[in-house]
């Protein structure tokens, strides 16, 4: 499969490529410096419409990584605009499949995390005001609209904390940030290798096989708060999370 | 009342000023581009800066074109109807201004099959083309803001094409989904003094709904949308219109 990456440069990129590098032909773009890399590399900007409907030319398949978090224009410029600009490339090039990421928030807002258990994939969104939250949920709406005209399949995997399972204390993306024994830090986790081989499962995915055309799936570890649920994730992706991290909501010490 | 109107030198903003100059105190603004040769319109570009701070200080209702104002390329749609009423919003919620209308359409339903019972709690099928797209998201970024509350929003879907003149002159017309610019008018004065939670299912909710959505077309025999909305919320037209 012929594969277009947006935002491949990012945090999650690498493990993305590592997950699919050797099994498909690899376009991988970013705002950022190339990469060290072997695949196909091209610099572009997301918020050019004109930048991502080239860049997909001749391509099967739409990985968007793309986000940007702090500043607001730049936020809905990437966030919400890049989205447009994605689903207008895959019309124009006849592409099928599209995956889009983002936090879980863009979907289960506080409006349900502050509240709620058993939060899953298929409710209806409530991002809230914030910005990355609303600006991710923005672009996601962008795209469900696009697969109600048009024959494309749309699979939104939603993360949050991703960490080096090898160095939990340093925090979710070697941040700093504390993290052991913190409650909110905990409830949606997961290892970055294995947020690169979710996506591969989707990638992947008989088309056939999906409900609709517009999924979504909430992709973390196991983690027996019963906050979120990732039981889609793991049923419909056929996805197995190979790191637990099961320090970070284990008490340090022997068992009693 | 002092009411700030965006988009206010495209069609539908002149429009609206000109059904409200009568009755309120009117800040104009637009984009700076749209602005310059406007002497009595406040350039604004919506960012996230002290100028948009500035417009809403003292302002006692906005009322904001969703759709309808400035047809342009769809990045330029995209931003103002996501970005910039973000940063309205943002600001307005700030600065303490108590309601906002969000001057929306109904054809993000005109894909429904007219013999349909549409009302304001069925879901909109938007088009994927960038003035229908900007008009829903425009929506969607009003509904959050006030699910969190901090300001009210008033969601005024309103009917197309607008006539100029009274109910008459839209049931005249032939459209079944006309509204007549004295229906409107009526409309958002009502909407700017409702109790927005009149026939909410939260209303006797401490912390009651601070957002609704109100179909707005003249209430004409046959009309193509129901107006439960404008009868319960508005207090507006009751026994009229299509049943």
């Amino acid at each position: 499969m012929n594969i277009l990456i947006l935002g491949g440069n990012g945090m999650l990129g690498p493990w993305v490529v590592e997950a699919l590098g050797d099994r498909h032909r690899l376009r991988i773009t970013d705002i950022g410096e190339p990469p060290a890399t072997t695949h196909e590399w091209r610099q572009i900007d997301v918020s050019s419409l004109d930048d991502v409907v080239d860049a997909a030319e001749g391509m099967d398949a739409i990985v968007n990584l793309s986000v940007l978090r702090p500043d607001r224009r730049v936020a809905f410029d990437v966030n919400t605009r890049g989205n447009y600009n994605m689903m207008v490339a895959a019309v124009t090039h006849g592409i099928r499949r599209v995956i889009n990421t983002g936090p879980h928030f863009q979907l289960a807002g506080p409006g349900y995390e502050d509240w709620d258990f058993d939060l899953n994939p298929d409710m209806p969104p409530q991002p809230g005001t914030r910005l990355y939250a609303l600006t991710k949920a923005l672009g996601q709406e962008i795209d469900r609209v696009f697969t109600t005209r048009h024959d494309i399949y749309l699979q939104t995997l939603l993360f949050y904390h991703l960490y080096d399972p090898g160095d939990l204390e340093h925090g979710p993306g070697g941040s700093g940030a504390e993290t052991l024994g913190r409650d909110m830090m905990v409830p949606y986790s997961i290892a970055w290798s294995d947020a690169g081989e979710a996506i591969r499962c989707a990638v992947e995915l008989p088309l056939e096989r999906l409900p609709s055309r517009a999924e979504t799936y909430m992709v973390f570890t196991d983690i027996p708060h019963g906050k979120f649920s990732n039981a889609k994730a793991r049923r419909q992706l056929g996805w197995q999370p190979r790191y637990h991290l099961e320090q970070l909501w284990n008490k340090p010490g022997p068992r009693v | 009342m002092r009411l700030l109107l965006t988009s206010a030198t495209s069609d539908m903003g002149r429009s609206v000023a000109g059904l409200l100059a009568s009755d309120h105190d009117l800040t104009l603004t637009d984009l700076t581009p749209h602005a310059e040769g406007n002497p009595d319109v406040i350039a604004c570009d919506l960012d996230d800066d002290e100028a948009t701070d500035h417009l809403v200080d003292g302002i006692d209702a906005i009322v904001h074109i969703g759709y309808g104002g400035h047809f342009a390329a769809a990045t330029d749609l995209l931003d103002v109807h996501t970005r910039c009423t973000y940063n309205l919003l943002t600001a307005a919620r700030a600065a303490g201004v108590p309601r906002l209308i969000n001057l929306s359409t109904l054809r993000l339903l005109a894909g429904y099959p007219p013999h349909l019972t549409v009302t304001e709690n069925w879901r909109p099928i938007p088009e994927v083309e960038p003035l229908m797209l900007a008009a829903h998201l425009c929506e969607y970024v009003c509904r959050e803001f006030g699910r969190e509350g901090g300001i009210k929003i008033a969601n005024l879907r309103l009917g197309f094409p607008l006539i100029e003149g009274g109910t008459e002159a839209a049931a005249a017309s032939g459209e079944s989904a006309a509204l007549a610019e004295d229906d409107l008018r009526a409309a958002i004065n009502a909407a700017l003094v409702a109790d927005l939670t009149n026939g909410a299912q939260s209303a006797n909710s401490p912390a009651p709904a601070s957002f609704r959505t109100v179909h707005v077309q003249s209430p004409i025999p046959d009309a193509r949308f129901l107006l439960n909305g404008a009868k319960s919320v508005l207090g507006l037209w009751e026994g009229r219109g299509a049943a």
